[in-house]
């Protein structure tokens, strides 16, 4: 099938499956399950998992379903059940705990500032060098590197500066045609929670000791000004008031 | 350096050139003494241990337990034994055992024959490739996860999409490598 045929802009809401799926030919040329489909899991079974039915997901899985032995980068805590689903669906799986390493960033930038003698010239410190200097050590890897990227809600933790320089770096990474699937909290979240991928249509959300605190409560607007660089998206608002958006590259 | 209860001092042979070498519990103590070997004991003897305050730079290797609670910067390889890495570990190396336990801090690629486990307090930035990886909520992970099967599974027909690294991480092999790894 054409790739462009798969795509469509759609913003979808709750509860509410992606509009009308066009048929696509079942190309797999790999003997795993197809990914959005029910890894032998009910959806029955995973709400007894404490689970919560993930439109985002399913679609995202989709998307990224006839991509043969893919890369997939994750970006949240880093889950054993994640890593685990992707491996079965061969594919490579790389894991980089980016809120953590934020964390950690913040707190050396911070004494840094704090060990300056009096006096001493001060660098710049303003969130978009300081973006800029995390991004200089951090997600480091070539251009066209991953087929999927699992961003989470990463950016509601992050200061606007550092996510406007940081989506045009993830954007580089994928390759043409991968995806993104990214959560935004549609109200200041009140926990921090880890997110798992129990099944090809749910996630666990487990609440979490916050590793930075929220920045940003991100509108419809901002986030497809954010993802300017992709070509299509789809967004979803669950009951929980979780926004998902899968974007194609 | 590191110490092993219930096991007589004995001067550390003089062919080792690792800087400090860590022996494995299987050596026997001092082999040109004349003194008689004890019975070996009833419980396993315990792994070696290299405590909090001391660093080794260079290479381990042996077949025994190992217990690392200090810092490490070059290679650990234990064939057949099992490598835990304290929760005040520092290893910068490129680690290989049978199993591997992380409590504390790895940086460079880690490979385990049967499986490698990260616990809450674990951090590795890296590689990781076992046959079983078990991974505690809290642990830190950066790093390239793979999972060896048993079995080979059959190459498909679509194309192999080049592995990424990233860039300047010196732990991580190059390209060609990791796609024959995945394969």
């Amino acid at each position: 099938m054409s790739f462009m045929s798969k795509f469509r802009t759609v913003s979808a809401v709750a509860g509410g499956a992606a509009a009308v799926r066009p048929a696509y030919s079942r190309n797999v040329r790999v003997p795993a399950a197809p990914l959005h489909a029910p890894g032998g899991a009910s959806t029955q079974t995973a709400e007894k998992n404490s689970g919560r039915f993930s439109n985002g997901l399913k679609e995202f899985l989709w998307q990224i379903e006839d991509i043969s032995r893919g890369s997939v980068l994750d970006l949240g805590a880093v889950s054993q059940a994640t890593i685990t689903y992707f491996i079965e669906h061969n594919f490579k799986v790389y894991t980089e705990d980016l809120l953590a390493a934020w964390g950690a960033f913040l707190e050396y930038e911070a004494g840094r500032a704090r060990s300056l003698p009096a006096g001493a010239e001060q660098p710049d410190f303003s969130p978009a060098a300081r973006a800029s200097r995390f991004l200089a050590a951090n997600l480091r890897y070539p251009e066209d590197s991953f087929d999927a990227v699992l961003l989470w809600d990463v950016l509601d933790y992050m200061d606007r500066e550092m996510a406007q320089l940081f989506l045009p770096r993830i954007c580089s990474l994928i390759r043409e045609g991968g995806a993104v699937l990214a959560i935004f909290h549609t109200r200041p979240p009140e926990q921090f929670q880890r997110y798992r991928v129990l099944d090809a249509h749910n996630l666990e959300l487990v609440p979490a000791p916050a590793l930075v605190q929220p920045k940003h409560v991100y509108q419809n607007r901002e986030i497809q000004e954010l993802f300017e660089r992709f070509r299509t998206s789809k967004t979803f608002v669950g009951r929980d008031q979780l926004r998902e958006g899968v974007f194609v590259k | 350096m590191w110490r092993k209860q219930d096991e007589p001092k004995a001067p550390s042979p003089s062919a080792q050139t690792t800087p400090k070498p860590v022996p494995s519990a299987s050596q026997s103590p001092a082999t040109n003494q004349t003194v008689s070997v004890a019975a070996p004991p009833l419980s396993a003897p315990p792994a070696g241990h290299l405590t909090r305050l001391l660093v080794v730079k260079g290479e381990i290797t042996g077949k025994d337990d190992l217990f690392v609670d200090g810092e490490v910067q070059g290679k650990i390889r234990l064939d057949a034994g099992k490598l835990t890495i304290g929760p005040d570990g520092r290893v910068t190396a490129d680690v290989e055992a049978r199993e591997v336990v992380v409590r504390g801090e790895v940086r460079g690629k880690i490979k385990a024959h049967d499986r490698v486990q990260i616990a809450a307090t674990g951090r590795v930035s890296g590689e990781i490739v076992a046959r079983l990886i078990s991974i505690e909520e809290g642990a830190e992970v950066h790093a390239r996860v793979n999972m060896e099967r048993g079995e080979e599974r059959p190459r498909s027909e679509g194309t192999l999409s080049a592995a990424p690294k990233p860039v300047n991480n010196a732990v991580v092999p190059p390209t060609g490598e990791l796609a024959r790894v995945n394969a």
